[in-house]
């Protein structure tokens, strides 16, 4: 059978299990009497039950808590529970099953890529906003090297995770373009302490404490994480028919803080990650990229009134990374930065009827990029020392025209170091026909902003110059979706169309630069639903089109598959043994040739591929006798099908692919929580 | 065709069903209940024979569902946990006016409940209700708005957004009821008798 027939078979295969659990299954379990969350609620105390909202609410499109189909956001939410259920590797892991989402990377930024709605031109993660509790972690020296992030966050202190798809800018400025991503940490309701270890495939051994408690006016949750592997085997050709063998491994240490007291809040991040890459050009030998980051936030909220507060949140993101350089005979280059952000915001509620929120903030970064020549006399710097200032202003307000209809507006204004004020503006409308299904339209804005690495780079041997005239990227977003909400079952369908301009490219030349040129149109549509016909049985799921046109007519330029499909079905038959299965199927991308058509074509060319993972947890608590203290075996499987994948090389398009990720993975841990 | 058969699929999934409707807000609330059960101490007399069950009344529009069914496995104080649905006031008062030679049995079967909610269904007849099983150790819970004032014992805090409680300490007293510090503590609002004044010598 030919690889093309065996995927599509498979993924038959696979809809038709779930067809069928979905038809007949919703019949037969619809009685169950059984009911997880139900049996959740019963095993709290009366201290955590007062906390237990009773509706999910979300923060991150409006900067204030409200209902899903009230927020004025194409959003999605997943949460803690549902990452237990299908399990992952990591955060990169966790988002990748999220509709619309697509995770990417690069010979130098692997794993680094949160690409949403096709979106991607870059192996720095540009336009993707990542948030922690609503706070940014943006650094200014290249804008998007978020990799620690998304490898060494603790799984198991995410309460839930907020993706907005669209423009986001309005509220959080530059780099929330494509979406925003806000990782919602859990909030402590009584002493919990929860230990984890795993070992699996690749020599990959990961262990996690995570806990959190209430010491009077403090509430404190963290977690700490560490993930060793040895990496899979890598190998593939590189540009001038370099041949790169090696394992990718990689080591992450990621620990997480949030602390409470009253009114003041902080917020914590730091990781130190290495993982081995081909370096600044994909002809190296594999070397490792190091990179320690720090977030820090403190904040301190006011309330005026009982309808007006005021909130002040100074968040500092620093950077200290070294990756290796492509000649092999160990030079370095350093990219450090030190960014600083100053920003105040205020809710108001003059009406039940009128909301605003409005600010502004002042982020002063610092940074550069030092090259390590063994040779006497070379000049080391690639970015020289920058000091940046950018400023802005925003305002967004929701006015509920009746009790089914709520009008939507909001501007940013931003100025970016040299360049003049620019403006993003939204509107919208959430409608909501009957208390089950609605709709919202949104036109929006967004911008990201050129970063130092684009602006100021000086790379040696005329490999890169930089444009300080840059101006920033900008989108505009139309979206408009149906929704459906009952107990049970939720649907969305939602059409959007994009068009992109002043885009940020490298032109080439002697040396090679950067300008802002080009536009890119894109266009698609999501399905997304969840059902959950009893507490024990939940099937998601999600189906995307995406489409890009450049400004001469060459379409798929982005080379993010145009098609996706994710369904996850998570099985609980007992109190004891809980399953989850989840695979994801992308199309084929498009080939680089598509923009240069004198690609090599070094490594076997991309294809369709589906990425199944199982998740299997025992509870043993009971055969151990513990009351008080929970014991889990879990069983975890990546890449069931043991798929070969291989990435468009998209970031420089001179040969035609790289491998992506490894083969089957399988690993098996223990959690106790108590 | 694979993408067809999975949009259809999701779409034309089953809605759920009125009895088997699951609300967040109730099974939060039915937890409640249970906790209230474990934390609240009723007379011996009322207690009765140990495999005498704690019996939960809901009076009113019932919107629990099955939110109730992991009580079925749960031991209290060592007994089972029976759930009994009495339907509206009003339904339960016209089915005593249609016999008249028994004597109010339904009314007695509120009385003989250990905990009686009153759903919101039941604004208007609220008093009525906490009037008929007065002087009876019926813990009564609502969900209404001054339910304390006429007479209730425990009420969740109508148009809330998770489960505020409050607690009338007099009406407990006058239900020969007690109720833990360790509940009182979590409550909103407790209502209690103001302590005698000491006399300024």
């Amino acid at each position: 059978m030919s690889a093309k027939r065996n995927v599509l078979t498979w993924n038959l295969m696979f809809v038709l299990i779930f067809l069928s659990l979905l038809g007949i299954g919703s019949q037969v379990f619809a009685d169950r009497q059984e009911s997880n969350e139900q049996t959740d609620f019963f095993e709290m105390s009366l201290e955590q039950l007062a906390e237990e909202p009773y509706v999910v609410k979300v923060t991150t499109a409006s900067k204030r808590s409200e209902k899903i189909q009230d927020a004025p956001a194409i959003l999605t939410v997943i949460t803690a529970e549902e990452i237990k259920q299908f399990g992952a590797k990591n955060l990169l892991g966790v988002l990748e099953r999220a509709p619309g989402i697509y995770t990417t990377g690069s010979y130098m930024y692997r794993q680094n890529v949160v690409s949403i709605r096709g979106i991607t031109t870059t192996h720095h993660n540009k336009h993707t906003l990542l948030l922690l509790n609503g706070r940014p972690l943006r650094e200014s020296a290249e804008g998007g090297a978020d990799f620690p992030f998304l490898l060494a966050f603790p799984l198991e202190a995410i309460d839930k995770i907020e993706i907005i798809r669209g423009p986001g800018s309005v509220l959080y400025g530059s780099n929330a373009y494509s979406g925003v991503v806000n990782v919602v940490t859990k909030k402590p309701k009584e002493t919990e302490l929860q230990i984890s270890s795993d070992y699996g495939s690749f020599d990959t051994k990961s262990s996690s404490l995570v806990g959190g408690t209430t010491i009077k006016d403090w509430q404190i949750y963290g977690g700490i994480r560490e993930l060793d592997s040895g990496g899979w085997n890598f190998n593939a050709t590189g540009e001038s028919a370099s041949q790169v063998t090696g394992d990718y491994s990689e080591h992450h240490v990621g620990t997480t803080l949030f602390l409470k007291n009253k009114n003041f809040t902080v917020n914590l991040f730091y990781a130190d990650s290495e993982q081995a890459v081909m370096g600044a050009l994909p002809t190296s030998p594999i070397g490792p990229y190091v990179y320690r980051k720090l977030f820090l936030d403190l904040g301190y909220i006011h309330e005026i009134c009982d309808s007006w507060d005021i909130a002040i949140n100074g968040t500092y993101n620093m950077r200290r990374s070294e990756f290796p350089f492509p000649t092999g005979s160990q030079v370095t280059a350093d990219t450090d930065s030190d960014d600083y952000l100053l920003e105040i915001t205020s809710h108001m509620q003059p009406s039940e009827k009128l909301n605003f929120v409005v600010g502004g903030s002042i982020n002063h970064q610092t940074g550069h990029v030092t090259w390590y020549s063994p040779t006497p006399g070379q000049d080391p710097q690639m970015v020289p020392p920058y000091t940046n200032l950018w400023l802005n202003g925003y305002l967004q307000a929701d006015y509920k025209v009746s009790e089914s209809i709520k009008l939507i507006g909001g501007i940013q204004a931003n100025k970016i170091e040299t360049q003049s004020v620019a403006l993003v503006p939204r509107v919208g409308i959430v409608a909501n026909f009957t208390e089950k299904s609605g709709l919202k339209f949104f036109y929006g804005e967004a911008f990201r902003a050129p970063y130092s690495i684009e602006t100021s780079i000086n790379a040696p041997f005329n490999a890169l110059q930089g444009e300080p005239g840059l101006e920033p990227e900008k989108i505009s977003t139309f979206d408009l979706q149906l929704f459906h909400n009952e107990k049970k079952y939720q649907v969305a369908l939602t059409g959007f169309y994009s068009k992109m301009d002043n885009m940020i490219t490298r032109v080439t030349g002697t040396p090679p630069t950067y300008a802002n040129q080009g536009k890119l149109h894109i266009y698609g549509a999501e399905f997304e639903g969840k059902y959950k016909p009893s507490a024990n049985l939940q099937l998601i799921g999600s189906v995307s089109y995406y489409n890009n046109q450049d400004e001469n007519g060459v379409i798929n330029v982005t080379h993010i598959p145009n098609f996706m499909m994710k369904t996850g079905i998570f099985y609980k038959p007992s109190p004891v043994v809980s399953m989850g299965i989840f695979n994801s199927f992308y199309s084929k991308p498009s080939d680089v040739s598509k923009v240069n058509s004198a690609r090599s074509v070094v490594n076997p060319n991309p294809k369709a591929y589906s990425w199944l993972s199982a998740n299997i947890t025992m509870d043993i608590s009971k055969w151990l006798k513990l009351k008080k203290t929970s014991v889990e075996l879990n069983l975890f499987v990546d890449n069931l099908l043991d798929e070969d994948v291989y990435l468009p090389e998209f970031s420089r398009r001179n040969i035609n692919s790289i491998p992506a990720k490894g083969g089957r993975f399988i690993g098996g841990g223990l959690r106790i929580k108590f | 065709m694979i993408v067809s058969l999975a949009l259809l699929a999701v779409l034309i999934a089953p809605p759920a069903r009125a009895d088997s409707v699951q609300d967040r807000e109730y099974q939060i609330k039915a937890a409640f209940i249970y906790n209230f059960i474990k934390t609240v101490d009723w007379p011996k007399e009322i207690m009765g024979e140990k495999d005498k069950p704690i019996t939960i009344g809901i009076v009113g529009k019932d919107l629990f569902g099955n939110a109730f069914d992991p009580v079925k496995d749960k031991l209290v104080k060592g007994r089972k946990v029976v759930i009994k649905r009495f339907g509206t006031f009003n339904q339960l008062t016209k089915r005593n006016n249609k016999d008249k030679t028994e004597s109010q049995p339904n009314i007695e079967k509120l009385r003989k409940c250990h905990l009686l909610f009153v759903c919101s269904s039941e604004n208007k007849d609220s008093e009525k209700i906490i009037k008929s099983v007065s002087g009876y150790s019926v813990l009564t819970v609502g969900e209404i708005k001054d339910f304390l004032e006429t007479g209730g014992i425990i009420n969740f805090i109508p148009k809330k957004e998770k489960g505020d409680f409050e607690v009338n300490l007099i009406a407990c007293k006058h239900a020969k009821l007690k109720i833990s510090s360790k509940l009182l503590r979590i409550a909103k609002r407790v209502i209690d008798e103001k302590p005698p004044q000491k006399d300024k010598d």
